[in-house]
């Protein structure tokens, strides 16, 4: 099994299990922006009901679950390693928090046609992918930054990325990569 | 004359500057039209695919340092390397949860 699909069979086994989640992180700003090599998936799951265990052991012998829970610093957010075995592919779970940007984020998801994924997916917004890699800040998510705003900052509600860029303080921040991107 | 070679190295390194400036400019503008075109539920696994790839010429580049390693040994050199590449982006960011 490759990595895309790999991927595909968590996402169909959260379709299927009916369980909130969205794709963020890399792969939800490839698909706003230039598409590049990435080595994890990172979903935000409801935990409402959800057995982390059970889930990976649905997924079936090629997915191990690390037992090692970690914790986010910027926003508290819990998370959770599946590794598929085979490709090195990892898919990242995180709890959704009380982060209110999360909140939010979760709240704006849209549902993507995913042919691999027997349907579709939930997926994080372009406005979203930019307000969360402008916390992140490490020189992959700035680069990620101005592609998305390069591809697709025509699209943008800059008055939502405007609105949160101003609460965690990365508006500066967000001049300068627009600038760098042209726009 | 020496003054004047000095010169017309200098208008040589400004002229490659641009060159060079220009093509990077071309390249990025080609790249973020194909991004454009691009069918967003292509772009969605996309990801993982190029990292499929990745992951094969980093083997490829291990096998040819290495030539008497068997498969299983480059597979995990390989993904020894990518771990420390983890390792090295996520300081500081994530701390383990103690489940007590």
């Amino acid at each position: 099994m490759t990595s895309d699909q790999a991927l595909a069979r968590v996402i169909d086994q959260l379709e299927r299990g009916s369980i909130g989640y969205l794709v963020v992180g890399a792969l939800s700003s490839n698909l706003y922006g230039v598409p590049r090599a990435t080595d994890d998936a990172d979903v935000e799951v409801l935990f409402d009901g959800f057995d982390v265990v059970s889930f990976a052991a649905g997924l079936g012998d090629e997915y191990r679950l690390d037992r090692q829970m970690m914790i986010e610093g910027f926003t508290g957010t819990v998370r959770y390693v599946l590794h598929h075995e085979p490709s090195g592919f990892t898919i990242e779970l995180f709890r959704l928090g009380g982060d209110p940007h999360h909140q939010e984020r979760f709240s704006r998801r849209r549902r993507l046609r995913v042919p691999e994924c027997r349907g579709e997916a939930w997926v994080s917004t372009a406005e979203d992918v930019v307000i969360q890699k402008l916390r992140w800040a490490r020189r992959k998510d700035l680069d990620d930054i101005v592609n998305l705003i390069a591809v697709s900052g025509d699209e943008l509600d800059w008055e939502y990325v405007n609105r949160w860029a101003k609460v965690h303080g990365t508006s500066n921040l967000l001049t300068d990569l627009r600038a760098e991107a042209g726009r | 004359m020496v003054e004047t070679a000095n010169t017309d190295r200098g208008d040589l390194q400004v002229a490659e500057t641009r060159s060079a400036a220009a093509i990077a400019g071309a390249v990025w503008a080609t790249k973020i039209a194909r991004a454009r075109a691009m069918p967003p539920e292509e772009k969605l696994l996309a990801g993982a695919r190029l990292f499929d790839r990745v992951q094969l010429r980093m083997m490829e580049g291990i096998r040819a340092l290495y030539p008497t390693w068997s498969d299983q040994q480059i597979v995990v050199e390989c993904r020894r390397r990518l771990a420390a590449v983890r390792v090295r982006e996520e300081r500081g960011i994530y701390t383990p949860v103690d489940p007590s």
